[in-house]
């Protein structure tokens, strides 16, 4: 079975489906053939039946006209009725026709020779017929009248003897008296032979002839003498004649036709025999065959019942099992599983076609995937980037609102102060107005202040390609230098920890986030407390994160991020211009860092700066 | 009707008388010129044989016609027409019948030339002193032609036919389904009776010869005893009869064979397993390998003899050339053509020569055949070993029961017998 499933496996779909319904149609011709085989056979032992049945009436009609024609045979010979004989012989040519005719059309060869022997049998039978009905006839004419009539003469002749020798002797007369005597002895003889059939009788008869003969011969040899022996010669052949004649009419009859009757009865009941078993025999094979039929019929019925089921599943599972796996699949794949295995790659039918193609819609479904997943990114993107650029927008629109803003409040003070100034030097009040330029200075400091904080933050992400190893201790440490005289003036104390960890960037920018945020700290001091600044570094596998951490006031929470934003200010009392963490969260953001702030108010501030590693970086290069 | 009585009468009269003259004719046929003549063979299939026709014409220079039919059939036609032939050949128990319907004539023993060679079997009765003669009618009965026309042993001039082919037949039974008899001891014609056999028996259908085999059937058995088996009279014929009625009513015969081939066909379909058979048939059915044997029966075999007749009809020239004919037939030729198909004739040793030491030991001596033998068309007929059932032609002589027979109740049995196989 596995054998037959894997070979069909081998073959195209349409090839199996060819097979299948070949293989069903043989079935079908074979089970038409059976039927029509076996219907044939039956018919056919039908046929032979009817036939035989025909053969047999026939038979039996040529039984009858045997039967018939021994009958009138015997009674011709009895009779001698012309009538009879006639009838003899139209029973022989309707027997002969009767045979014929059955012996042509006969199939069985024994039956055949029977009707054969039984036809030459009629054929001898109706020539002793004719020699019986001829002797038969001779025997009457013998016996009724020639001899009847030669009797009566040579009686005549003898006593005309007597009459002419009536006046002889003694003698003579005794011999004639003898003769006479001995003729009628033979006469009777004669006639008991032919009443009994006694051989010894014709023995007797011719005896009595001779001594007849004898005594004539005793006389002189007379005309009349003469005349009598020859009367007597023919009454001796005519007795002889009737007495052969009896034979063999007798000899016919008895012997010869009885022989053929008996073969004709023995044919005849052969015949009888051989149809009747014939029948017999052709009733129990019809059984017979009908019987066999129905179990080759059931047996080839069930078998292409078995053989279609079987065929039917292989095929259907040869169809249908790779088609449902594909189905699968096809559910797998439209489910997003790329890694779903297309089955029936290897098969060499319209399911291998299939396969092949659904593994190149696979292929293409993944590439597809891809696409549309590098798509949804890039729209991500693209919504990044616009959010983006609406904020940049907004902050654009910030930025202007606020330049303009803290750009005009300077001019605007610049302004008002050059009216007092104007006014006081109108008035004379030079000393005053002159104490009043310094304010006006102070407003234009902010303003130069302004711009180049709008500057630097113009500049950030403009240098990123220019990036080296810093060494973050020594960096940190020039700022200290650097900002030692803020420090001491705010009574500040910087703490930078060693073996600060050194990164791969921007070296200006670098410093820029880092002054800024010492100097935020700085500024942004509580006075209450001794205030200090902490700087220190951890290293992580990917990243450095440094924080700068003080006990400043601290940053309420729903200002930490905030702060970050451009011209956000939490002190407005203190001096600035509220750019210098914008700057910082922007190189951060340039150097595809972060930074956030981790505070408590009252208690101070940690800036948690994230720098990423970047290739080519140097761990551990302090 | 003109009967040749006188002539017949006349001729016995003048036999001796006539001596000289018949030497003269016998010696010197050939001497005047003659008219051609055409001698007519009547008789049956047994000797008129085409070879011996063809042979008989080369050897005696004149045309011989045979006109050959069933035995009946020839015995009616020689009995009532002996005009219609020259020479009748037929069985020494058709002799009653044409001798008393004077449809023959006497033949001058003078005028055969090997007279003197023919065995006592038709002479005396016995082939040797201690034989049994057999019942019925035994050739030496009817062979001399009595002054008084009557037929009888004594010797005379005149014969009522020249005795030459002659056997023993009995009964032949397939030895593939009747176990093989012992010959003279155990094989005996009770078998024809045995129900064992039942409808599978049949007899040669003549009263003159199929009676016998049924008549030593049922004395074997002991269910009639005859007084005079060759001549039974009307009370034995009945209760004979009587007994082969019932058995016919119980289906004990197949049927009655009215030829050789016939015969030959009942046993070959199988028709029938024990029957009458004559020798032919015995021979044919070997050669196409039915096992059928001759029966050597205890009780004594039913002999026939052949008798060749003179018609009384038959006269001058060609009379010469029946006289020719018979002494032809005695000449050694014929003898042993017909020894090759186990027939015997009278005069044995005049065709030994012509035999070879095999045929004779095997045919006539009864001794085992060294060689294959070859029968009359040149066909192995007898295979190397066998021997022939019975024993020698001595032996098989010396067992005589019965002669076929013509008996007095013949017609009586005719009607019995048409009663019998019509049943």
């Amino acid at each position: 079975m596995t054998y037959f499933y894997n070979l069909l496996n081998n073959y195209p779909i349409s090839i199996r489906l060819y097979i299948g319904f070949g293989i069903l149609l043989i079935m079908f011709l074979i089970t038409g053939a059976i039927w029509a085989i076996g219907f044939k056979n039956i018919s056919d032992n039908f046929h032979q039946v009817r036939e035989a049945s025909q053969e047999a009436a026939l038979i039996a009609k040529i039984d009858r006209n045997t039967i018939d024609l021994s009958r009138n045979v015997q009674v011709f010979i009895h009779s001698g009725h012309e009538v009879r004989k006639a009838r003899v012989n139209e029973i022989s040519q309707k027997l002969n026709y009767k045979i014929e005719k059955v012996r042509t059309s006969t199939k069985q060869p024994s039956t055949r020779n029977h009707l054969t022997r039984m036809q030459e049998h009629l054929q001898s039978h109706m020539d002793n017929f004719s020699t019986v009905a001829e002797e038969r006839d001779l025997y009457n004419n013998l016996t009724q009248y020639t001899m009847s009539n030669l009797s009566q003469k040579i009686e005549a002749d003898l006593e005309e003897v007597i009459e002419t020798h009536s006046d002889a002797n003694k003698e003579i007369f005794r011999h004639v008296k003898g003769a006479i005597s001995h003729f009628l002895k033979a006469e009777r003889f004669a006639a008991r032979f032919f009443l009994s059939l006694d051989s010894s009788l014709v023995k007797q008869t011719k005896e009595q002839i001779n001594m007849t003969r004898s005594e004539l011969g005793l006389l002189s040899e007379t005309a009349e003498i003469s005349k009598t022996l020859e009367d007597l010669e023919e009454f001796e052949t005519s007795f002889l004649r009737a007495v052969q004649a009896a034979r063999a009419y007798l000899y016919q009859v008895n012997v010869v036709m009885a022989g053929q009757a008996n073969e004709f009865k023995y044919h005849a009941n052969q015949m009888r025999g051989s149809i009747y078993k014939l029948q017999t025999e052709m009733k129990d094979k019809t059984s017979q065959e009908a019987a066999k039929q129905i179990q080759a019929n059931a047996f080839v019925f069930i078998t292409s019942i078995i053989v279609c089921v079987i065929i039917s599943i292989l095929i259907a599972k040869s169809v249908t099992e790779p088609i449902t796996d594909m189905t699968k699949t096809f559910t797998q794949l439209s489910l997003g599983d790329q890694e779903a295995v297309i089955p029936g790659l290897d098969h060499k039918d319209e399911i291998g076609e299939m396969a092949k193609a659904a593994n190149i819609f696979k292929n293409k479904n993944r590439q597809t995937e891809k696409l549309l997943e590098e798509s949804r990114k890039l729209t991500g993107e693209l919504d990044r980037k616009g959010k983006e650029l609406q904020n940049a927008n907004s902050e654009l629109e910030q930025f202007i609102y606020t330049v303009s803003h803290d750009l005009k409040s300077p001019i605007v003070t610049s302004m008002g102060f050059i009216g007092i100034i104007r006014d006081m030097m109108s008035k004379g009040n030079y000393d005053l107005a002159k104490s009043q330029l310094s304010r006006l200075e102070q407003a234009n400091n902010r303003m130069s202040k302004l711009i180049s904080d709008l500057l630097d933050l113009s500049r950030v992400g403009r240098v990123e390609d220019d990036k080296t190893q810093i060494k973050m201790q020594e960096l940190l440490a020039t700022l200290e230098e650097q900002l030692t005289p803020k420090l001491e003036e705010s009574n500040i104390s910087l703490t930078i920890e060693p073996n600060i960890p050194s990164i791969y960037a921007n070296e200006g920018s670098v410093t820029q986030v880092f002054d800024n945020l010492i100097t935020n700290a700085i500024k942004y001091s509580r006075t209450d407390t001794k205030q200090f600044i902490k700087v220190y570094a951890k290293e992580k596998e990917d990243e450095i994160i440094y924080t700068v951490e003080d006990n400043g006031p601290g940053i309420p929470a729903e200002y930490q991020k905030k702060i970050f934003e451009l011209f956000q200010r939490l002190d407005t009392q203190k001096e600035g211009t509220g750019i210098g963490l914008s700057i910082v969260s922007k190189i951060m953001e340039s150097m595809n860092g972060s930074i956030h702030v981790e505070s408590e108010v009252n208690k101070g501030s940690r800036f948690i700066v994230n720098f990423p590693k970047l290739n080519g970086e140097i761990a551990n290069g302090h | 009707m003109k009967r040749s009585f006188i002539k017949r009468r006349a001729f016995l009269r003048n036999l001796s008388q006539g001596a000289v003259a018949s030497t003269f004719l016998t010696s010197a046929p050939y001497i005047i010129a003659k008219p051609k003549i055409k001698l007519r063979v009547m008789g049956t299939h047994v000797t008129l044989q085409e070879e011996l026709r063809q042979r008989a014409q080369k050897d005696l220079g004149f045309e011989i016609n045979f006109e050959a039919a069933g035995s009946a059939a020839v015995l009616h036609k020689a009995s009532t027409q002996p005009e219609s032939f020259d020479l009748y050949e037929q069985w020494s128990n058709s002799i009653n019948v044409l001798w008393q319907a004077e449809a023959i004539q006497p033949i001058d023993i003078s005028r055969l030339t090997h007279w003197n060679e023919i065995n006592n079997i038709t002479k005396t009765g016995r082939i040797v002193p201690e034989a049994k003669i057999g019942y019925g009618d035994a050739p030496y009965k009817l062979l001399y032609v009595q002054d008084d026309e009557t037929l009888d042993s004594s010797p005379t001039n005149a014969i009522s036919f020249l005795p030459y082919v002659h056997n023993v037949d009995s009964f032949g039974y397939n030895s593939d389904v009747i176990p093989r008899g012992k010959a003279y001891e155990t094989e005996s014609w009770s078998w024809l009776f045995d129900e064992k056999y039942k409808g599978k028996v049949a007899l040669i259908n003549a009263p003159t010869i199929g009676l016998f085999d049924a008549a030593l059937a049922a004395q074997s058995l002991g269910l009639i005893k005859f007084k005079n088996i060759g001549n039974m009279t009307r009370a034995e014929v009945d209760a004979f009869f009587d007994i082969l009625i019932d058995l016919k009513k119980q289906g004990h015969f197949r049927g009655f064979w009215n030829s050789v081939p016939e015969s030959i066909h009942f046993m070959k379909n199988h028709e029938v397993i024990i029957q009458s058979m004559f020798s032919p048939a015995v021979s044919s059915l070997n050669g196409q390998s039915v096992p059928c044997i001759s029966a050597a029966p205890k009780e004594g075999y039913r002999a026939w003899h052949g008798v060749m007749c003179l018609s009384r009809s038959t006269t001058d020239y060609v009379k010469d050339a029946a006289y020719d004919y018979m002494n032809w037939w005695l000449s050694g030729w014929p003898g042993a053509f017909i020894a090759r198909q186990g027939y015997y004739i009278s005069n044995p040793e005049r065709s030994r020569p012509l035999l070879s030491n095999h045929e004779w030991d095997y045919w006539y001596d009864g001794k085992p055949a060294e060689v294959p033998l070859k029968g009359t068309h040149g066909k192995i007929s007898v295979q190397g070993g066998s021997v022939r059932n019975g024993g020698s032609y001595t032996k098989r002589f010396s067992n005589v029961a019965v002669w076929n027979t013509v008996m007095d109740t013949y017609e009586y049995t005719l009607m019995r017998w048409g009663e019998f196989i019509s049943r």
